[in-house]
């Protein structure tokens, strides 16, 4: 048995005990989330909309008539999938409770303000202004929907044999779901209601300050001046989401993680992080505990939602570049650091901010390390959002291989969301379908790069590390990630994907784990932030070596991704395609 | 007199600390006031600005949970699998 100076080389030391379980920070991260993700069931797995079985019984059994009808999506069969959409257990009054007690700050323009409140008076003019907008669009709507029946049932007089009435149903019930979506746009726009959010986020902050609190009073700090500094951690993460909805800043998808960091670091870089507030900068804590809540957002069962040529595109294609890349960093490039080369390298395979942040905090990575990777990650998304939907419609790719593209190959995903779309809602689909599978590979890798990097990276050159000390080495809270997706990914299949659509996917998830997740993925940004160094942040880019990695990685994963893609969904798998 | 001249050397530092706070925020206003809507209007950035406004889509999400457009995606992903019309 070695005793070894540096704290971050493993050495056989066997310790462990069983206080670990209240001491240790990587435990209460499981106990909180958890706490979190149990209350959600509980609130939301007896919110089933009424009548829920029925309709969904009715909506399959239109489908599957539809389905057998004709050769293309009728106008029936779009309205049984619209009618399985609206059964939502957040659409209840609980749901709708949570949403309001824990909504961050409202998108606005011109006038910061409007984040936070809006009274009924101007909400009433606005809403008035745009009736006529809305009243116009269902006009639209409405002929457009006569359109498609008309042509519909044209083509039906004819058995559905002939392919130019068939063309003509097509185009025409494509016409209706576009002036459709429109309309739903713009009934959103003129029936808003009325807020006033700051009584709200002050409930929120003292609620999360107790909640974070009493883990820190039972590992024995100071619980009270943990809630002291909170405020201020809690008003940059406001700050962070307020500038995130302002209507320019959202157009180029830099999101709370970059303006949480920049403003911590602002501060911390001009005036300085105030002493009071330190004991509240607590980077891992939050993120563990976020960690914990994103794991019940990894239903394994999605990857099987477009085949084989979706987990080829997403699962091999990602796996090879990740592994590729980390090997150039290594080995050509020579990036010093070897958390820094795979939390870039994840963050750029995967699915941007949402791995860096789970690589990071698997293999340890420092704080600057993810900065740096989010950073890169965000500039990089904005120039593909724009400039890949321009090519593939420029140079005449197709809308399926052109969202698999994308989806695969763009971090952010509301990035993929926005170029999707504006390709066309085909290639959104297969887009967002692609990178949704590329979500759910953060559980695997995340659990891989624990590992490795407790067995491999952290040990003694030449030593064995023995499995017991991987274990007391093992950042327990990986183990509550993996444990919550695997736990709700069983629950989901055990529903079925149309009741777990309605009271996880719309219940537990969105009306529960994604809203404090993002708080406290907020709030682990801001304490980045306030706990980093420029100077210190500066060294981590000399020589341009994370951009050399990201462009060289980024370039190997443009052409993997549209050969794998174009040899699954055109050469191999084209009845999928047609499907789409 | 040496307290006179240390005190003298804390506050322009102070007052240089907070020069560059409210720099920093400055920048941040003019890329949201300034660059921002001029970048808007160019001609390749345009349509996809546009587009995003009208769509309401929120770019900035971080994970599929976090999008609507993704929910939609997958429900009609599923029908187009689960029920794809016949002689397809």
């Amino acid at each position: 048995m070695e005793n070894s100076q540096d704290s971050q080389v493993v050495t056989d030391r066997g310790e462990g005990h069983l206080s670990d379980l209240w001491k240790k920070e990587d435990y209460w991260a499981i106990w909180l989330g958890f706490g979190l993700l149990i209350l959600g069931m509980f609130i939301y797995f007896p919110l089933g909309p009424e009548g829920m079985e029925e309709s969904l019984a009715k909506a399959n059994s239109t489908l599957e008539v539809e389905a057998e009808k004709a050769p293309f999506k009728t106008i029936a069969w779009y309205r049984a999938v619209d009618a399985k959409k609206k059964l939502k257990a957040s659409s209840s009054a609980a749901g709708s409770q949570i949403k309001k007690f824990t909504g961050k700050p409202h998108t606005w323009s011109t006038n910061p303000l409007d984040a936070f409140y809006k009274s009924e008076e101007t909400v009433g003019a606005a809403n008035a202004q745009r009736k006529p907008n809305y009243d116009e669009a269902r006009a639209v709507e409405a002929e457009a929907l006569a359109a498609a029946r008309i042509a519909e049932k044209a083509a039906e007089i004819e058995s559905f044999g002939n392919e130019a009435r068939n063309a003509e149903a097509v185009a025409a019930t494509n016409a209706w779901r576009a002036a459709q979506l429109k309309t739903s746009k713009a009934k959103g726009k003129a029936t808003a209601k009325p807020y006033s959010q700051l009584p709200h986020l002050i409930g929120l902050m003292i609620a999360l300050a107790v909640f974070f609190g009493v883990g820190m009073k039972v590992m024995g700090k100071d619980m009270l001046k943990f809630m002291g500094g909170f405020a201020f951690v809690f008003g940059i993460a406001v700050l962070a989401y307020l500038v995130a909805g302002q209507a320019t800043i959202k157009h180029y998808g830099i999101g709370y993680a970059a303006w949480a960091i920049i403003f911590g670091m602002l501060i911390s870089n001009t005036v300085g992080t105030p002493k009071w507030v330190m004991p509240a900068v607590q980077t891992e804590y939050f993120i563990k505990t976020g960690l914990v809540l994103l794991g019940a957002e990894i239903l394994f069962g999605k990857i099987l939602l477009i085949g084989i040529p979706g987990i080829f595109v997403a699962w091999i294609v990602t796996p090879i570049v990740l592994l590729t890349t980390y090997w150039f960093g290594q080995k050509i490039v020579k990036i010093p650091s070897k958390t820094l080369n795979i939390t870039i390298s994840a963050d750029m395979s995967v699915c941007g901010v949402s791995a860096a942040i789970a690589t990071a905090a698997a293999c340890r990575a420092k704080k600057e390390e993810l900065t740096l990777a989010v950073g890169l990650s965000l500039v990089f998304t904005s120039i593909m959002m724009v400039v890949m939907p321009a090519f593939i419609k420029a140079v005449g790719i197709s809308h399926v291989l052109g969202g698999a593209w994308m989806g695969g190959t763009i971090d952010a995903t509301g990035a993929v969301a926005a170029a999707g779309a504006f390709l066309s809602d085909r290639a959104l689909y297969v887009a967002a379908t692609i990178k949704m599978i590329q979500n759910i590979l953060i559980g695997v890798i995340a659990f891989c790069i624990a590992v490795y990097w407790v067995a491999k990276v952290e040990a003694v050159p030449g030593k064995r590390i023995g499995a017991m000390e991987i274990w007391y080495r093992f950042p327990k809270f990986v183990l509550g990630f993996i444990f919550a997706s695997i736990l709700f990914s069983i629950i989901y299949e055990t529903m079925g994907s149309d009741v777990g659509y309605a009271l996880i996917d719309h219940g537990v998830i969105r009306g529960m784990s994604k809203i404090f997740r993002g708080w406290f993925f907020c709030l682990a940004f801001a304490s980045i932030g306030l706990a980093t160094n420029f100077r210190e942040l500066k060294g981590y880019f000399k020589g341009g070596k994370p951009l050399i990695l990201y462009i060289c990685g980024q370039s190997l994963n443009l052409c993997l991704t549209i050969l794998m893609a174009y040899i699954m969904f055109y050469l191999i798998f084209p009845e999928i395609t047609a499907k789409i | 007199m040496n307290e006179i001249s240390a005190d003298a050397q804390l506050a322009p530092s102070m007052q240089r600390r907070l020069f560059r706070l409210f720099f920093g925020i400055s920048l941040i206003l003019f890329f949201m006031f300034g660059i921002g809507p001029l970048l808007d209007e160019m001609p390749y950035i345009r349509p996809m600005v546009q587009f995003i406004e009208e769509r309401e889509i929120d770019a900035t999400a971080l994970y599929y949970t976090e999008s609507e457009e993704f929910s939609e995606a997958a429900i009609n992903m599923r029908s187009s699998m689960d029920y794809a019309p016949r002689k397809l």
